[in-house]
């Protein structure tokens, strides 16, 4: 390009001097620049030094994206051939650099958007689908002793299952204990397909629906179809923050919420929108600082607030549910359908960033609630409010509610306040399900305010109030106080009491100190319990292995109380195929004597993966959600690998399989996964160490592992006077290397066979062979090249 | 200070990135090796060539890095694809027993080859980084211990002489200088200590610095460096 701009340069110049001496101009196209900005190729008239004339439409096509619309569009209102006195910016022809230079006003500039949402077009790129097959079976057994109070000796066995067929997922909990009558009961059970693109979830079997408002949860055995934001955790559904600004130079721009930094970048001079700022629940300060190259600062500074519940505007959420409900009484699970079974469903609508709304609808027989909800952020605050109403046969009643929180946050400690406010008013006849009973209390306040008295002290201060119905019945009130002292950083002491009268006069009464004591160098933990009334104290001491492999994680809980001491020890012992674990437990109660239970338990998983003709199986921790399983080569299989992810721990290793499961993916959450080859023989490595994956629904990837060629090529090259070849590039077949200054090489990735060694640039050639049995380090020693060309 | 980070050619274009910048092998605990990571962010593929120097270090902190084999490193040379990350891998090679720690430096230093063929007839500057990461082979149960050997201030500069006198290297991060004379106590923060902060002190070894400061500490005073690190 330089080469040719020269050579036009050239030609250009002395088509100028030509036409000088001619006296006439020329065309051509040169590049518009503003300031250091290069806007697009412009077809100009020059004379020469002088610019004569503009083509207008090469000129808007360079200004589209720059200029603002009212000023693009009077440009489109002038003639085709524009002389510089008729167009509205500044343009200066450059006759050495031949380029056009303007200064464009930062009026005239149109807003550029600068996205803080996350950037993940390199991850969308590179990451690996899962199998189209999969599954795994979680287990986790443990063998009880004891005294028969204790539960005496008993077996338990937790399974969970699931199967993934191109994203269509079975799964299943079953528990099994010997003893029980039943020995077997099965938990819950679902098949389940997500759509990603539209961000819905549809499940049959056992489904938990979500609620809004003064709807009841019920699980259900039945049917369920959401919208469920999880499904693309990167896009932005809730309410963020957009703010306009303006940088009169290039400056490094960063952006803070509530004094944490969420982005910084490099940004030129102009007119900007800031978009997608992430905002917490509450009243958010948004700093914007602007640093130029001299060092000189500019800052924005604006308020904005937002609840969690609130969606973005034009965003909708829904939940629908329909089945039996069930409960689960004695290891024994209960559809219950002698009153029918339940609808349940809620749709929500952000109106704006700043109001939400939902009506919902929970039906069961001749009982329905259904009802509103709205959220209103302004200000100084989130205000929500509720109706509902409630039928059953001809008894009818209604409810509503009013709420306004206030969450302020910042750097300093003075800066962060919580206020809450909540009026709830019911009917006499109001219901939220079908067997529920009239509540007594009519109208119910409560309020709570937490504050921070100082740097190492908050103080909360709650109270409720709620005015009965009945006459011969007294209204409920109560308190409660926290005090909590934070101490040199990583100590906690809290103190809290709280009194409550029920509308029978009853009091009922709460105090409790809670003390946590952290030792970060040790990744230890002391966290202790005083219960006032009942007397009682508990302290738990844990020192964790911060889910390192073969590190004991500890954890020792005494309890001490007026009728009842406990003792207990538990031991988890992480490896690649599973945690082993064991607890000791010694009780005394009153009246009874010492009693002592013990257990050792295996909690892990069997996992499978099928995927472009390969099967892959294996044995691993136990898996929460999705995992992937890497297959080395046959000739791989007798090499130790691990794998490290978010850990700077080894997180996993060659199981028994010689495969390499990790078992922590999170649905929908792309993953960097780095091999880690340290435990490899000297002079072997993997073709591929880093691969990023995009796990979908409890999937299953599997990922064939290749080693870097069957062996590593070492020695010298050197001209055919004896002086070292110097940072040469060459090749072995498709392999490229190069040579350092000293003429070494070191070629990794060569297979078996007969190969030719060359340097770019030259004809000679070096043959040598590698044998099949070959591995690690092959020594060519001393290649001295015949030609000299170099 | 400047001496461990990356000498980087260019500010804001980083072709690679090398980390960590500090490793220790703890030979006490077993191991043998240790690894760092090689990033290419570019969208080019990169020729890097890793070496490892003995690192020794005067009174000044000027460093002599020297020939060694008591460290291995693999791959030590290699051509890292777009967006790709490699394990380099160093190991302790050595059958030294070693008492006291020993100080390494890993270079790993990108040439001046075009191995992408994309870019291979592409005429332009090319910007090449070098990182020189720090690495130490450490015994069991070494400890580092600083003391001040001795220090004159004339209320433009204060000088100071350090030595380690422990057998592991101690960076100096977070200083507070103690000092006590006739029963009157002063002390220095790290904001007053401009030039001593977060240096590093190698096992066995003494350094001066040489601190603008208007203080006089009275010559004959009790010091004491303390170090929260």
């Amino acid at each position: 390009m330089i080469k040719f701009l020269y050579i036009v340069f050239i030609l250009l110049s002395f088509s100028s001097v030509f036409a000088q001496s001619m006296g006439t101009s020329y065309t051509a196209q040169i590049p518009l620049y503003d300031k250091d900005t290069n806007l697009g190729d412009v077809q100009v008239e020059i004379n020469g030094d002088e610019l004569i004339s503009v083509d207008r439409d090469s000129l808007l096509n360079a200004l589209r994206d720059t200029l603002k619309e009212d000023t693009i569009a009077a440009f489109e209102r002038l003639p085709s051939q524009l002389t510089p006195s008729q167009i509205s910016i500044p343009l200066r022809f450059s006759p050495q650099e031949l380029k056009l230079e303007t200064s464009i006003d930062l009026q005239l500039m149109a807003r550029k958007k600068t996205d803080l949402g996350v950037d993940l077009e390199d991850e969308k790129r590179d990451a690996l689908q899962p199998a189209p097959f999969g599954g795994a079976i979680n287990y986790r057994l443990e063998q009880f002793w004891g005294d028969e109070r204790l539960g005496g000796k008993y077996f338990s066995g937790q399974f969970g299952s699931f199967i993934n067929m191109n994203s269509l997922v079975l799964e299943s909990q079953m528990f099994y204990q010997t003893n029980t009558d039943a020995q077997w009961f099965r938990g819950d059970t679902r098949l389940v397909k997500d759509f990603e693109k539209q961000n819905i979830r549809t499940q049959v079997g056992d489904i938990y629906p979500q609620i809004q408002g003064f709807m009841v949860a019920k699980p259900l055995g039945g049917i369920n179809i959401q919208r469920n934001f999880s499904l693309n955790p990167y896009r932005l559904p809730y309410p963020t923050g957009n703010q306009n600004f303006t940088l009169k130079s290039r400056s490094f721009v960063k952006y803070f919420v509530n004094s944490v930094m969420v982005k910084s970048e490099y940004l030129q001079a102009g007119n900007y929108s800031a978009k997608d700022i992430p905002l917490n629940n509450g009243l958010n300060t948004i700093l914007i600082e602007a640093t130029d190259d001299l060092g000189q600062k500019q800052f924005f500074v604006f308020k904005a607030s937002s609840n969690i519940n609130l969606l973005n505007e034009g965003e909708s959420r829904f939940d629908v549910s329909y089945g039996t409900p069930f409960i689960d009484t004695s290891l024994k699970r209960d559809y219950i359908n002698r009153d029918g079974n339940v609808f349940s469903g809620f749709y929500q609508y952000g109106f704006s960033s700043l109001f939400s709304s939902s009506v919902y609808l929970q039906n069961q027989q001749d009982f329905n609630l259904y009802g509103s909800e709205f959220i209103q952020a302004i200000p100084i605050g989130n205000i929500t409010a509720g109706i509902a109403r409630s039928n059953l046969e001809k008894l009818e009643g209604t409810a509503g509610s009013l709420g306004y929180q206030l969450i302020t946050q910042g750097k300093r400690w003075f800066d962060s306040h919580t206020l809450s406010l909540r009026y709830e008013n019911r009917s006499r006849d109001f219901k939220t399900q079908l067997t529920d009973v009239s509540t007594s209390i009519q109208n119910a306040y409560a309020a709570n305010y937490t504050i921070p008295v100082s740097n190492i002290l908050t103080f909360s201060l709650g109270g409720n109030y709620g005015d009965v119905r009945n006459n011969l019945l007294e209204d409920r009130y109560g308190y409660d106080v926290n005090l909590s002292f934070r101490v040199m950083n990583n100590h906690n002491i809290a103190f809290y009491v709280s009194r409550n009268r029920d509308e029978f006069k009853n009091w009922n009464d709460v105090a409790y100190v809670f003390l946590t004591i952290s030792i970060p160098e040790s990744n230890s933990y002391v966290s202790s319990l005083y219960d006032q009334q009942q007397k009682n104290i508990r302290v738990n001491v844990l020192r964790d292995n911060q889910n390192k492999l073969y590190h004991f994680r500890t954890q020792a809980i005494a309890e001490y109380g007026e009728e009842r001491k406990n003792g207990e020890l538990d031991l988890n012992y992480p490896t690649q195929i599973g945690d082993f674990g064991s607890r000791i437990t010694a009780s005394k109660i009153e009246q009874f004597d010492t009693a002592a239970r013990g257990s050792a338990r295996f909690n892990s998983a069997f996992v499978f993966a099928y995927d472009d003709s390969e099967l892959g199986f294996g044995v691993s921790r136990p898996i929460p959600g999705s995992f992937v399983i890497f297959k080395p080569e046959d000739r791989l299989r007798d090499q130790k690998i691990g794998l490290k992810s978010t850990s700077p721990f080894t997180e996993s290793q060659s199981g028994l399989f010689d495969e390499i499961v990790f078992s922590n993916l999170i649905a929908y959450q792309y993953r960097d996964i780095q091999l880690d080859p340290t435990f490899l023989e000297p002079g072997r490595s993997l073709q591929r160490e880093k691969f990023t994956l995009y796990p979908t629904y409890r999937s299953a990837h599997l990922i064939k592992l290749s080693e870097r060629g069957s062996v590593i090529l070492t020695g010298k090259i050197l001209k055919p006077d004896g002086t070292p070849i110097a940072l040469q590039v060459g090749s072995v077949g498709d392999v490229t290397f190069f040579t350092n200054r000293d003429g070494q090489i070191f070629i990794e990735g060569v297979e078996a066979g007969t190969h030719e060694l060359k340097l770019e640039g030259l004809e000679d050639k070096f043959i040598f062979s590698v044998n099949k049995e070959e591995r690690g380090y092959k020594e060519l020693g001393i290649i001295q090249l015949k030609e000299n060309e170099l | 200070m400047n001496r461990i980070l990356p000498l980087l050619f260019l500010p804001f274009l980083f072709a690679f990135n090398f980390s960590p910048m500090s490793q220790t092998i703890e030979l006490g605990e077993g191991k043998k090796g240790g690894q760092f990571l090689i990033d290419n962010e570019g969208g080019t593929n990169i020729a890097v060539e890793l070496t490892v120097k003995e690192r020794k270090m005067d009174e000044e902190g000027n460093e002599t890095l020297l020939e060694t084999k008591d460290i291995s490193v693999f791959p030590p040379q290699v051509i890292i694809p777009p967006r790709e990350k490699r394990t380099i891998r160093v190991q302790y090679t050595s059958k030294e027993e070693l008492t006291s720690e020993k100080s390494y430096r890993v270079i790993a230093e990108q040439l001046p080859l075009k191995v992408d063929a994309k870019t291979k007839d592409q005429a332009g500057i090319q910007m090449l980084m070098k990182f020189v990461a720090a690495l130490y082979a450490t015994p069991a149960g070494a400890k580092s211990d600083v003391k001040v050997v001795s220090q004159t201030s004339n209320g433009k500069e204060l000088v100071l002489i350090l030595e380690n006198k422990g057998n592991r290297h101690q960076l100096l991060n977070n200083p507070v200088l103690k000092y006590l004379f006739a029963g009157e106590k002063g002390e220095m923060k790290a904001g007053e200590l401009t030039g001593l902060t977060g240096e590093n002190i190698l096992a066995g070894n003494k350094r001066k610095f040489v601190i603008p400061s208007k203080k006089i500490i009275p010559s004959g005073s009790r010091i004491e460096l303390k170090i929260n690190d």
